[in-house]
């Protein structure tokens, strides 16, 4: 996801954490990263919900 | 072998079944070789001699009586410093925690001592396991018993070097995205990730409990397993750990399905794509029947699985990110203000796209083959000083490239089993994963074991720990 330093520092501070802007860059950059990750989650059923992923294990414990 | 330190845990443990081997000799060799080399690798962060060396004599003694508590009872293991033992210091490798005594013993820590294993000190790690490469700014970086120049990965970095260097003969470690299997691939090591909900987490540092897992490291798949069924099965005081026998890894390998990806691994270096060829050739000659797998969305999977990380270690590390931020390294920082500007929707997104991962995993690649076969890391240990991003802008690439081909598989539950699948021209271990369905470590250890016991690169000691 991109979100400019700026806003970064803004959201932490929301939250009564500081960032320098050197270190809101680097979080800036991290964020980034992540974008592979919207590539599965955009094909999300409304349905799905967290609990299907711990049934499956359960299911599979019992195999 | 004349230095019993040499001995593999297994090999250890039945020369004291047969008496002809002390506990005492076996913490007095551990402690020879921590004083010749520990110090050089910075692989440990506080040593007990005292403790080591009283608990081996109550051991032998126990042995002498026909009273051993277990077949590993008087063997010396370490552990990173992160499983909490009740009143004593506990630093999970931070400065924040630097004189913090634990008011619990960690499940695993106390499921070792009751079967009379011996801990001989506490072992090097990432700051609070927040970091794939060995590098703590606090402690400094620990070192490769392979080359000294090198990284160990981490952040089980000291359980790595330690196990390695055969300064214990086995070690626990944590592994949220790739923090057992990293390390036990650059130090030439077998590493286990359990299925998320294996093994109890209870007392030990969180860091992301969607994604936290405990396991060994250890000289061999053998080793791996003796730890692994020792720590494993059920605990009122985890309700995530699963109620199910201890796994097998006993039979023989004829017959079972073996698929390499197809995808998903393209960054691998050409030597580490050579060492995952010829591991499939040896299975294949072993009776495995060795296929091309398509895979799913690995790049994209991985980050779902660093969404997850970064929210949660974010929240866990919210009061001391407003109260004591100068006690945080620059980088573990950095990495933990991450998680403050995710959106409340894309963490959640990320765990409910979790079930239809493994589903999809389940069924496209585990309908058609028993184990993945893939690479641990792209590339082997890197330099120490190429690796020393601390918290600038290069971070999420470097340390990206530790965990990519793991952290999967912390998101989609999997037990992940690393093991030590040749060197390179220029003397550094290569390591493979192999990956199979929730609850089948079993099945992984019986292709680890076969593999082992024909490869025979365990055999194979660092130059300064011979």
């Amino acid at each position: 996801m991109d979100i400019d330093p700026e806003t970064i520092r803004k959201v932490a501070q929301a939250q009564g954490i500081l960032l320098g802007s050197e270190e809101a860059g680097t979080v800036s950059a991290s964020l980034a990263s992540l974008a592979p990750a919207r590539r599965l989650a955009e094909r999300l059923s409304f349905e799905a919900e967290p609990a299907t992923f711990h049934a499956i294990l359960a299911r599979e414990g019992r195999r | 072998v004349s230095d019993p330190a040499l001995l593999t845990l297994a090999e250890a443990a039945r020369r004291l079944e047969a008496r002809t081997l002390t506990s005492a000799e076996l913490v007095e060799a551990c402690l020879d070789r921590i004083a010749a080399i520990a110090l050089g690798l910075n692989a440990f962060i506080a040593v007990e001699e005292e403790e080591a060396r009283a608990a081996a004599a109550a051991s032998d003694a126990r042995r002498r009586s026909g009273r051993a508590l277990s077949p590993l009872d008087g063997i010396p293991l370490a552990h990173k410093d992160m499983f909490y033992r009740r009143d004593h210091i506990v630093t999970c490798g931070s400065a924040l925690r630097r004189d913090w005594r634990a008011g619990t013993t960690a499940t695993v820590l106390a499921r070792l001592e009751a079967m009379g294993t011996i801990q001989l000190g506490t072992l090097h790690m990432a700051e609070f396991a927040f970091g794939p490469t060995g590098h703590n700014a606090h402690l400094g970086p620990c070192r490769n018993p392979w080359d000294r120049e090198r990284i160990t990965g981490g952040s089980s970095s000291g359980s790595a070097a330690a196990v390695a260097a055969r300064l214990a003969f086995g070690a626990l470690g944590s592994d949220t995205g790739g923090s057992i299997r990293t390390p036990s691939h650059f130090c030439g090591l077998a590493g286990m990730k359990p299925t998320w909900g294996r093994v109890s987490r209870a007392g030990a540092m969180p860091l992301s409990p969607s994604l936290d897992t405990i396991g060994p490291l250890a000289r061999t798949v053998e080793d791996a397993e003796l730890l692994l069924k020792a720590i494993c099965g059920p605990d009122p005081e985890d309700p995530t750990a699963a109620d199910l026998p201890a796994p097998d890894g006993g039979g023989p390998i004829a017959g079972l399905r073996v698929g390499l990806p197809a995808s998903g691994f393209e960054d691998a270096d050409a030597e580490t794509v050579q060492a995952m060829e010829a591991m499939a050739r040896v299975l294949e000659r072993l009776g495995a029947v060795v296929s091309t797998i398509g895979m799913p969305d690995i790049a994209g999977i991985s980050m779902l699985a660093n969404t997850v990380l970064f929210a949660e270690a974010a929240s866990h590390h919210g009061t001391w990110l407003r109260e004591r931020p100068q006690d945080y390294t620059p980088q573990v920082r950095a990495r933990l203000s991450t998680g403050l500007a995710i959106p409340a929707p894309a963490y959640i997104d990320a765990l409910r796209a979790r079930g239809p991962a493994l589903a999809s995993m389940l069924d496209g690649v585990f309908g058609r083959v028993d184990a993945l076969l893939c690479p641990t890391v792209a590339v082997p240990a890197p330099h120490i000083d190429r690796t020393d991003v601390a918290g600038s802008v290069r971070m999420a690439g470097v340390l990206g490239l530790m965990t990519q081909y793991t952290r999967p598989f912390n998101y989609l539950g999997l037990p992940a089993l690393s093991v030590p699948a040749g060197f390179t021209a220029d003397g550094l271990p290569v390591g493979m994963q192999l990956v199979g369905r929730p609850f089948a470590e079993g099945l992984l250890l019986r292709l680890g074991r076969a593999y082992e016991r024909e490869a025979r690169w365990h055999e194979h000691v660092p130059p300064e720990a011979r």
